[in-house]
């Protein structure tokens, strides 16, 4: 009898722990609710010895920063109901409340004096007004801080913007920011039988351009280092494409390996030690890693198919491509070793197609944070810019147009980049998409722009 | 083999009564799923118009004098000109910098309200333990647990069977308000059953404020099923809150990070629908209120 009450009571404990808890209280469940950017109140920083255009400027890159990703929506200055912000005092939360801001940035822009060197800096806290309290950041040594500052040249000030809107979108969005990049593309002038195609680079929101090449030859397909400030590409100069490389500190370019073919459709590794490129050997393309350091490169793929845009997943053990092997071009994974793989369609193989939807898929990019790859779709006559999961699964199409090409991610894999022709003969123009296929918008540039790729975040 | 059969027998009749206790808490859902809600499609168009983006900071002009051969250095600055301040002056003064009139120690974790007290109802009860008059054999204390424990399985299952199920949640939170028992309808209340309508009811209300007013939800991060969060909220009468709770995860994870991004979110929700203004005469039923916010909460 002891032994069958000991038993019940066992079972009765083992079901317990199976039991919601009990509570007598309301219980309100809500799973999911629509997206809606966060509203963010950033009036112009204070300026303290400094020309008040200087702080306006700042405040006006940061505001225009947070709002281009869509995931914001800045407090219009004129519903301030506080205008006596100091950086140093707790504002009237209340009055935030009234006009329904959830975060409040506060700043100052002031010049100093460093080594008899005349600098601006910029410093920055947010407060949150629903928790009423301060937000802290995580400085660049990962310590948590109450603010943060910024110094650079007068020259220099819309990195100070940048990198504070970089430090506010971390912080609410808990991914790092893209602000604070590059991006390098293809600079298009002249009629099209005679186009002059150049290679440029630009801040992200789309100052400073710059331009790397004279235009003398033509270049395609540039790709950012995500470890270095290097670009590499395809050039036509010496009358055979090849992929060269370009290094933006020293300001010099060289050829890249000693192909005897054809080379194109150039990508660095995630670790930027190797580049994957394409060579063309009697009509067939196959897949080759260069190592940056020893410059020998290794055959990845060996068939009679044409493979080629190639993409190495964030960890290097594995590569994107694109092939016809199938018959149609289509998505391919292999791993980078070489060694044969479960296919998720079935089976063992050295490489595992993905796509099997209608179309043909070409240029896949292997997104930073290692689960999507993002591709271009051609079907129907139309354009696609879409992404997939690794085991193919989960295709999604975030854009549609006449042409659409060329996608690449920003350094913290949230958004694509990607350039649109809209239609026969229409001018090539940059434009992105956030990973969720929410806000598709241009990317203004001086000039037709085309291939575009992302820096990483810069030092 | 021939005395293992009756164990056997008992322990395949424990397993299925406990089965037939059980089973019900599973399939009666006493909450209200927000999945019940029709999606809302957004489209990206419309979001480019509600997001007001702004054009792009022009480019300056192209001038023909800025191109720049590749052999020139200064095409792009050789270090990072921008200069981040020495680790001792990274921090906007730790110390000092926290504003002075408020929480010099700001730490987000820290979601309970300057008037948050223990409630007193609550600890009571543990004085008013009466000694028990005589030690008692483990076996008694055993078979009057299993006897209570019994008796309470028992109670509850009736009422569940009594409790109608929760009505579909009302997408406008004006149209709830509308719906709610008037005070001369819930002024005699009575049962369980009609208690968990009602219930449901408020429940309702609060879930279509909090999805359509406050909360941004997760959607957007990477595996948005990982990032829950629960909470406990103690309401004053007027609908105000007198305590907010963080129960899972304890704390909001320090940094930059997904977990902590979906905390703010959730908090910042419940915060943002303040004051709760729900039917007075069920205050005793909105007075605390367990609150699951994420996508891994579907389906419960």
């Amino acid at each position: 009898m002891a032994m069958l009450k000991r038993l019940i009571f066992a079972a009765f404990i083992a079901i317990l722990g199976t039991l919601p808890l009990a509570t007598a209280q309301l219980q309100v469940v809500v799973d999911r609710a629509d997206l809606k950017p966060v509203p963010v109140a950033i009036p112009n920083f204070e300026a303290i010895g400094v020309d008040p255009e200087v702080a306006q400027t700042i405040s006006d890159v940061i505001r225009n920063d947070l709002e281009s990703t869509g995931l914001f929506v800045i407090t219009p200055e004129d519903a301030y109901i506080q205008k006596d912000l100091n950086i140093e005092v707790a504002p009237r939360f209340a009055d935030w409340k009234i006009i329904q801001t959830d975060a409040l940035v506060v700043g100052t822009v002031e010049q100093i004096e460093r080594d008899g060197n005349q600098l601006i800096r910029g410093s920055v806290r947010m407060w949150d007004v629903y928790g009423e309290e301060l937000m802290r950041f995580e400085d660049s040594n990962g310590r948590q801080v109450s603010g943060r500052r910024f110094t650079t040249t007068p020259e220099d000030i819309r990195r100070i913007a940048h990198k504070i809107a970089d430090a506010i979108y971390s912080r609410l969005t808990g991914e790092d920011g893209y602000f604070d990049t590059r991006i390098v593309y293809i600079a298009e002038t002249g009629p099209r039988n005679a186009r002059v195609k150049r290679l440029a680079i630009m801040d992200a929101d789309g100052a400073n351009v710059k331009y790397l090449t004279s235009g003398a030859f033509t270049v395609l397909t540039p790709r950012f280092s995500p470890t270095a400030q290097q670009i590499t590409y395809m050039s036509y100069e010496g009358g055979i494409p090849r992929v060269y490389l370009y290094d933006l500190r020293r300001a010099r370019q060289e050829v890249l390996g000693n192909f005897r073919n054809m080379t194109f459709a150039p990508r660095f590794s995630r670790d930027g030690n190797s580049v994957l490129l394409t060579q063309a050997t009697n009509g067939n393309s196959d897949v080759y890693l260069m190592d940056l350091q020893t410059r020998q490169s290794r055959r990845l793929t060996d068939h009679p198919a044409i493979d080629t845009s190639p993409s190495m997943s964030p960890d290097g053990r594995q590569i994107v491509f694109n092939s016809d092997r199938g018959g149609s071009p289509q998505l391919y994974v292999m791993n980078t070793n070489g060694t044969p793989r479960t296919c998720p369609s079935g089976g063992r193989d050295i490489a595992c197609r993905i796509t099997f939807g209608s179309g043909r898929y070409s240029t896949p990019v292997w997104s930073p944070r290692g689960d999507l790859i993002a591709f271009t779709k051609q079907s129907r006559g139309r354009f696609h810019i879409g992404v997939i999961g690794i085991d193919g699964r989960g295709e999604r199409l975030l854009t549609e147009s006449y042409l659409d090409e060329g996608p690449d991610w920003s350094p913290n894999g949230r958004v694509i980049t990607f350039f649109r022709e809209p239609s026969p003969g229409a001018s090539p123009t940059l434009w992105s998409v956030d990973l969720t296929g929410r806000n598709l918008r241009p990317l203004l540039t001086s000039t037709d722009a085309s291939d575009p790729a992302w820096s990483p975040l810069l030092d | 083999m021939i005395r293992g059969l009756p164990a056997s027998i008992i322990a395949h009749a424990a397993v299925i009564s406990a089965s037939y206790v059980t089973f019900p808490y599973w399939s009666t859902n006493t909450r209200v799923m927000a999945s019940e809600f029709e999606a809302v499609d957004v489209n990206f168009a419309e979001i480019g118009e509600i997001t007001n983006i702004a054009p792009l900071v022009e480019t300056e002009p192209e001038e023909p004098e800025e191109e720049v051969a590749p052999e020139e250095p200064e095409e792009v600055p050789e270090d990072p000109v921008e200069e981040e301040l020495p680790e001792a002056e990274q921090d906007v003064a730790e110390a000092e910098s926290a504003p002075p009139e408020e929480n010099p120690e700001d730490l987000l974790p820290d979601f309970e309200p300057e008037e948050t007290e223990p409630e007193p109802e609550e600890a009571e009860p543990e004085p008013v333990k009466k000694p028990d008059p005589a030690p008692r054999r483990p076996n008694d204390d055993l078979m009057s647990f299993l006897n209570q424990s019994e008796s309470t399985f028992r109670s509850e299952q009736a009422t569940r069977k009594e409790r109608p199920e929760p009505k579909p949640v009302t997408p406008e939170p004006q149209t709830a308000l509308e719906n709610a028992p008037k005070p001369a309808e819930t002024r005699n209340r009575q049962g369980a059953g009609e208690r968990s309508a009602n219930s449901a009811r408020l429940e309702a209300i609060i879930v279509s404020r909090i999805r359509n007013e406050c909360w941004a939800g997760a959607d957007d991060l990477p595996n948005p099923e990982r990032y829950n969060v629960q909470m406990n909220l103690k309401l004053n009468e007027d609908g105000t809150i007198s305590e907010l709770t963080l129960i899972d995860p304890k704390r909001r994870p320090i940094g930059s990070s997904f977990m902590g991004t979906a905390v703010d979110r959730a908090l910042r929700a419940v915060r943002k629908c303040e004051p709760y203004r729900l039917p007075s005469e069920d205050y005793e039923e909105w007075k605390e209120i367990d609150f699951y916010l994420g996508l891994g909460f579907s389906g419960q």
